[in-house]
């Protein structure tokens, strides 16, 4: 199969390049993403079910499962509280 | 219409990632999105933050919930998207470990119909969509895990 030789440097030359800071912030965003995830499924509920218990729109509820949302502490909160369980623990 | 062809841009043990060129061109789709952005001021970062979710996606598969609905309901067509910005890279999702990276840009009208470049990445991304999947039924391709077959030689009118 034909290989997209540039795309491919372009595309790792990025990655590597992006700062520390950013890759951190991208990494604990998909981590709160992908606990929250497994949290919804576990419980059985639904996006629409989050959105209400939070007061947020469904849509929104669809950004943070995206993986690259940057969460306010509020938030966290909120859908902690929301889920049951801490989505971040510190300590 | 113009002839396109797929040409393969990673692949890992989970997933495999690809893009298109189209006849008239020198550089695939994904090279073009790209070099859009990778030297603007103001969109550089939002490019870091696309690139490096596609990086993450490579280990852990293409998750339906790490895209934004494009298109239509019936078509695998989907965005990664920067909300905030909105820039927007315009994929073809055809399962959690195959997927088909296509061109984009800032939506900064309501609809991606009314800017003429989105709509037109789309329209090119929902027509391969229709021609694999008839390939498919047709068996002449298959998604077979990471790998596309069947479509070294193929050109798709889009």
């Amino acid at each position: 199969m034909k290989q997209d030789l540039e795309g491919r440097k372009l595309f790792r030359q990025i990655v590597d390049e992006t700062p520390a800071e950013l890759k951190m912030q991208l990494r604990f965003s998909d981590s709160i993403a992908e606990k929250m995830d497994s949290l919804l499924k576990e419980r059985g509920m639904s996006q629409r079910e989050l959105a209400k218990s939070t007061g947020k729109t469904e849509a929104e509820v669809s950004r943070w499962l995206g993986g690259t949302h940057n969460f306010t502490l509020r938030t966290l909160a909120k859908i902690s509280i929301a889920l049951g369980e801490d989505l971040i623990t510190v300590c | 219409m113009t002839k396109a062809t797929i040409l393969s841009l990673e692949q890992t043990e989970n997933t495999g990632l690809f893009t298109i060129i189209f006849e008239d061109e020198n550089q695939s789709e994904f090279v073009r999105f790209v070099n859009k952005f990778k030297d603007d001021a103001v969109r550089k970062n939002d490019l870091r933050i696309i690139l490096n979710q596609i990086d993450t996606m490579l280990l852990k598969g293409f998750e339906e919930r790490r895209f934004r609905p494009e298109g239509k309901m019936s078509d695998g067509v989907a965005a990664l998207p920067v909300y905030k910005s909105g820039l927007r890279l315009y994929c073809l999702r055809m399962s959690d470990s195959v997927l088909i990276v296509g061109n984009g840009g800032v939506k900064d009208t309501k609809t991606y119909q009314e800017d003429e470049d989105l709509n037109g990445y789309v329209i090119s991304l929902q027509k391969l969509d229709a021609l694999l999947k008839a390939d498919i039924k047709n068996g002449l391709v298959r998604i077979e895990k990471t790998e596309i077959i069947g479509i070294d030689d193929k050109e798709y009118d889009l």
